[in-house]
């Protein structure tokens, strides 16, 4: 399938911590160890998930869990930790 | 015979409140009571139909419906969500895949998945966290083509076969689904609400008349929606499972900063 790749890197990041890991350490070691062309890696480097989605074929949801992993302030926006009231009562 | 004590669908997302704090407010508000509800009919077992986030079902294998058969479960941990522990109920959940699988459904079955917050979100509104056990089932949003809402449509028909006729009697059960309203995620049309399409959706919802969707096809709602707006499908299983019940808006706010439109409906059950 179109993609594979670049999807398959991206689903690597969310199973393994090791991978994670890797990425943040190197970008693009880890993008080479997949063997991602030239255009993957510049869709990546745009952190811009219409991009990576319109032009590389990524998932819609995959471009996300890549921007959580590459920009974290992104993963801060998404989450309840804005709201510590819901969270407050659970044992 | 099983007994459906609660029905309900909610969205599950949650992000930074501030571009529209009463906008936010009014959300929380929402699944707030939406959760006092559920909590308050006591449910042995809640049937969360949803969609999951590719954190356990991704590309590698795609299966059309899948469900969740463990014991116990640990939150995935996305959304800031905290990984706690909550329970799980296989035999439930084994007993509704062998009564579909002689239904003509083959349920993936997921032994140790963690759940995104598809599953958890909604249940932090449920109190205390982990007092209901939860089966998740997952229809396959993210995969093209998805499964048809037909197709959907007959399997929610032989969940309520199945709770109506192999479930325990007076075993009491909980329906929610998960997902919506519209949004397009990371596709041209990102950051769209179609306000007035996920108004009309609730208000029929509300109305029982959730058929008039039933006959749409994935494209159609995809056109209209955007492809976060599949996840109506998990909706409309859920009225499936109690045909003609009437339900209550109990919040909708159009989200553009958050990129979707977010709601809930709470259906009136005889159970409940």
């Amino acid at each position: 399938m179109k993609g594979a790749r670049i999807n398959q890197m991206i689903q690597d990041l969310c199973s393994t911590p090791e991978s994670m890991a890797r990425l943040h350490s190197d970008p693009e070691h880890y993008f080479s160890e997949y063997g991602l062309c030239e255009e993957d890696k510049a869709a990546l480097r745009t952190c811009d998930a219409l991009t990576m989605v319109t032009q590389r074929n990524v998932h819609p949801i995959l471009a996300f869990h890549y921007l959580f992993a590459a920009k974290p302030e992104v993963m801060q926006m998404m989450s309840v930790s804005h709201y510590p009231n819901i969270l407050k009562d659970d044992k | 015979m099983g007994k459906i004590v609660c029905a309900y669908a909610t969205s599950h997302v949650l992000f930074d409140p501030s571009p529209a704090p009463d906008r936010a407010a009014r959300i929380v508000a929402g699944m707030q009571e939406l959760g006092r509800r559920a909590a308050a009919t006591r449910p042995d077992v809640l049937l969360m139909i949803t969609n999951e986030h590719m954190f356990n079902i991704n590309m590698r294998v795609q299966p059309p419906f899948s469900i969740g058969v463990s014991d116990d479960y640990e939150a995935y941990g996305d959304m800031g969500i905290p990984k706690r522990r909550f329970p799980g109920h296989s035999d439930f959940a084994m007993s509704l895949a062998r009564f579909t699988a002689n239904a003509g459904f083959d349920l993936a079955l997921c032994d140790g998945i963690r759940p995104d917050h598809g599953v958890t979100l909604p249940l932090l509104f449920i109190k205390p966290w982990g007092s209901v056990p939860a089966v998740p089932l997952y229809v396959n949003a993210n995969m093209t083509p998805p499964p048809s809402l037909a197709r959907c449509m007959a399997l929610a028909r032989a969940i309520r076969t199945f709770i109506a006729e192999e479930r325990p009697a007076n075993e009491r059960v909980g329906v929610m689904a998960s997902g919506g309203l519209s949004h397009w995620l990371n596709i041209p049309g990102t950051g769209n609400v179609a306000e007035e399409f996920d108004q009309e959706f609730i208000r029929r919802m509300a109305a029982g008349k959730y058929t008039d969707y039933t006959q749409l096809t994935m494209d159609k709602i995809l056109n209209q929606a955007g492809n976060g707006g599949l996840e109506i499908a998990n909706w409309l299983m859920m009225a499936e499972i109690i045909p003609g019940a009437r339900g209550e808006k109990i919040y909708y706010e159009p989200m553009p900063a958050w990129q979707t439109g977010l709601g809930g409906v709470s259906m009136h059950v005889a159970g409940g």
